[in-house]
């Protein structure tokens, strides 16, 4: 049988495209809500707003999509998005007596050490995990601690430029869309042919599934594991990158909302937390729904902490959902279930 | 057999940890002078974080973590200050409040975990983050309040030579120990933690520990909150919020795993006093968030993988 081709990724993206339907629904729900309740939602310039808005998220959320289907998470992008947006600034421009100017050396330096500073931390998370053996929360949580504290390190507090042409290009607007997005939907698009068109992807799938029966089919856990954490470190570079353009400037704190509101995301996209299902295309919507939700509560001048309690309630109830359908799909009448520690 | 040999480990482990201890010390004296007085002042400075460790290490026994420890001190702090407000006569209704708010919180962790089948990270998650938003919408961004200086004495205070807050730390860890390892209580938790589908077959309510349990972490990170506040004696946002990762850190050096049933308050004592030393040293050093940033990170690696090692070759 001849593996790969078009009919192995129309059966895949079919199949792992089905759990995101909830979150699109629920999204056109909210914006339809929202359309009605505030004439000002559906203003062009507000459409464009979210969608430049939402783009650092986005990316970082492609990859907390690869590590739940792998059934861990990646708790350290958050600190790798801020210590991305301090590279920028302190690389990407050079500093003459006290004048920032571009560099266009220091830019591309500035880029390649972003992505690679990403692809190095998640590189470490990989190995930690597989090579040591400690569980992946706790690995990206000590390697987001030492990430961050490398950050503030570098720069204890926000300020600084970045590369102006840089950010002139990459904030370009032709209304309704920008630079941002366009960036956001090649990446996806990118990562949908990855995983469900080429056999990485499929390995992917595979692993998080059940890694016993990954080894017994002859794939590599521990390749795919280490590739797809490598791979989910760059794109937080990428969304640091991107963030610290539209931000035009650095904090090393920024990024600490970035591992929770991307877990949520992709969970809300349908991406179950056991591993295995779920894709990309589910946490676009995921995406906007929490990007979405802060701005319609802007909208109806909602004190802005309350964003908090119901960014906590979203993932709660996500997660609930979640569980919910994978009762349905093993029997709904087993007394107890509980997780099975193999492997 | 088992029974022997999981108390051999366990002591193993244990020892190494006071044996690191003691290297610390050694280190920590060579850089400063280590007076007997300055040892008792840490001992008081780091009652709040081990009083907080050992909610931990309880979740980790479990094979959960409780991610919501930081959230729950801060918490405290808020809702302590703002009902004291500087009056004696309303300590206890303070005190009250914030138990029965922290077993409330506890109660909703652990009946997310078992009922929900949220993963207990996730839901503690989830759990903290709901929990800074409620504090920042009660406070609306500028805490209120402070705390009745008589109260103030459970921090500040001294029996003798010793520090009070030391002394509740050792009474409220010679309490869990005996709850752990003498009451059949304890070895349901342990039972639960390595393996809850066997335990729920021998006919222990797991889903009950679980929830208890949970309700135990939530409510001694209150003490340790309210531990903080006498120190500090004001409300403070974030007080808590380095907390989270530094009981994890805590408990990872006394030798509890993160696959639950194994370990025990035992070598967490050592764990706090590790943390301790390192964040003194980094502040005697001048190096500042940064550095204790990438030492509490580098630390959780390098325990977690030798605990683990050593699980694997026993």
């Amino acid at each position: 049988m001849r593996v790969g081709g078009l009919s192995m990724f129309k059966g895949s993206f079919k199949k792992h495209s089905r759990v995101s339907i909830p979150a699109y629904v629920l999204l056109s729900v909210i914006s339809i809500a929202a359309a009605i309740i505030s004439p000002d939602y559906s203003r062009v310039g507000n459409i464009s707003n979210v969608l430049a808005q939402v783009a650092p998220l986005a990316i970082v959320a492609v990859g907390q999509t690869l590590i739940l289907i792998l059934g861990a998470t990646d708790l350290s992008s958050g600190s790798v998005v801020s210590f991305a947006t301090v590279i920028m600034v302190k690389v990407s421009v050079a500093v003459t007596n006290g004048i920032t100017n571009d560099s266009t050396v220091g830019l591309i330096l500035a880029i390649l050490l972003c992505l690679g500073m990403g692809a190095l931390v998640g590189l470490i998370n990989g190995l930690g995990i597989m090579r040591l053996n400690i569980p992946p929360m706790i690995m990206t949580l000590a390697t987001g601690a030492i990430v961050k504290g490398i950050a503030l390190y570098v720069q204890p507090s926000s300020g600084g430029m970045v590369n102006k042409a840089f950010a002139k290009f990459i904030t370009r607007k032709f209304e309704p869309f920008n630079m941002l997005f366009i960036i956001v939907l090649i990446t996806y698009a990118l990562f949908v042919y990855l995983l469900a068109g080429t056999k990485w992807g499929r390995n992917i799938y595979a692993v998080g599934g059940s890694s016993v029966n990954a080894t017994k089919n002859g794939i590599s856990v521990e390749r795919t594991q280490i590739s797809a954490y490598t791979v989910a470190g760059m794109l937080s570079g990428l969304g640091g990158i991107l963030l610290a353009a539209r931000m035009f400037s650095a904090d090393p704190l920024v990024g600490d909302t970035y591992s929770l509101d991307s877990i949520t995301a992709v969970i809300v996209g349908g991406t179950l937390i056991t591993g295995g299902t779920g894709g990309v295309i589910g946490t676009l919507g995921g995406v906007f729904l929490v990007a979405m939700m802060g701005n319609v509560l802007n909208m109806l001048e909602i004190f802005p902490y309350y964003q908090y309690i119901i960014k906590g309630l979203i993932l709660i109830i996500a997660l609930f959902i979640g569980r919910v359908d994978k009762v349905k799909l093993k029997g709904l009448f087993q007394p107890v279930q509980f997780n099975v520690k193999g492997d | 057999m088992n029974a022997i040999n999981n108390y051999t480990r366990k002591h193993k482990i244990v020892f190494s940890v006071y044996g690191l201890l003691v290297a610390f010390l050694i280190i920590f004296a060579i850089f400063a002078k280590l007076t007997p007085s300055y040892l008792l002042d840490m001992f008081r400075q780091a009652a709040p974080l081990g009083v907080a460790s050992i909610a931990q290490t309880f979740c980790l026994l479990l094979g959960g973590i409780d991610l919501s420890v930081g959230a729950v001190i801060s918490f405290t702090n808020l809702i302590a200050c703002a009902t004291m407000l500087g009056n004696p006569a309303n300590i206890l209704p303070a005190v009250l409040l914030t138990v029965s708010l922290s077993l409330l919180i506890g109660f909703i962790n652990g009946i997310m975990i078992v009922k929900a089948k949220i993963p207990a990270f996730l839901a503690t998650l989830a759990m903290s983050i709901i929990i800074k938003g409620v504090n920042y919408i009660f406070t609306k961004g500028s805490p209120i309040g402070s705390i009745a200086e008589p109260f103030r004495v459970i921090s500040e205070g001294w029996l003798g030579f010793l520090p009070i807050s030391g002394i509740i730390w050792v009474l409220i860890w010679a309490l869990i120990s005996i709850l752990l390892y003498r009451t059949t209580i304890g070895r349901q938790i342990y039972a639960t933690g390595g393996n809850p589908q066997a335990t729920w077959l021998s006919g222990i309510r797991t889903e009950r520990i679980t929830v208890a349990g949970y309700m135990t972490s939530s409510l001694l990170a209150c003490f340790s909150g309210l531990l903080i506040s006498a120190y500090i004696g004001v409300a403070s946002i974030a007080v808590g919020d380095s907390y989270t990762l530094n009981t994890i850190a805590a408990t990872c050096i006394g030798g509890t795993t993160f696959d639950g049933g194994k370990g025990g308050i035992a070598g967490t004592f050592a764990g706090v006093m590790i943390i301790f030393l390192i964040q003194a040293f980094m502040t005697m050093m001048n190096i500042p968030e940064a550095g204790k940033q990438i030492s509490l990170g580098l630390i959780i690696i390098v325990m977690v993988a030798v605990n683990q090692r050593v699980a694997r070759y026993r």
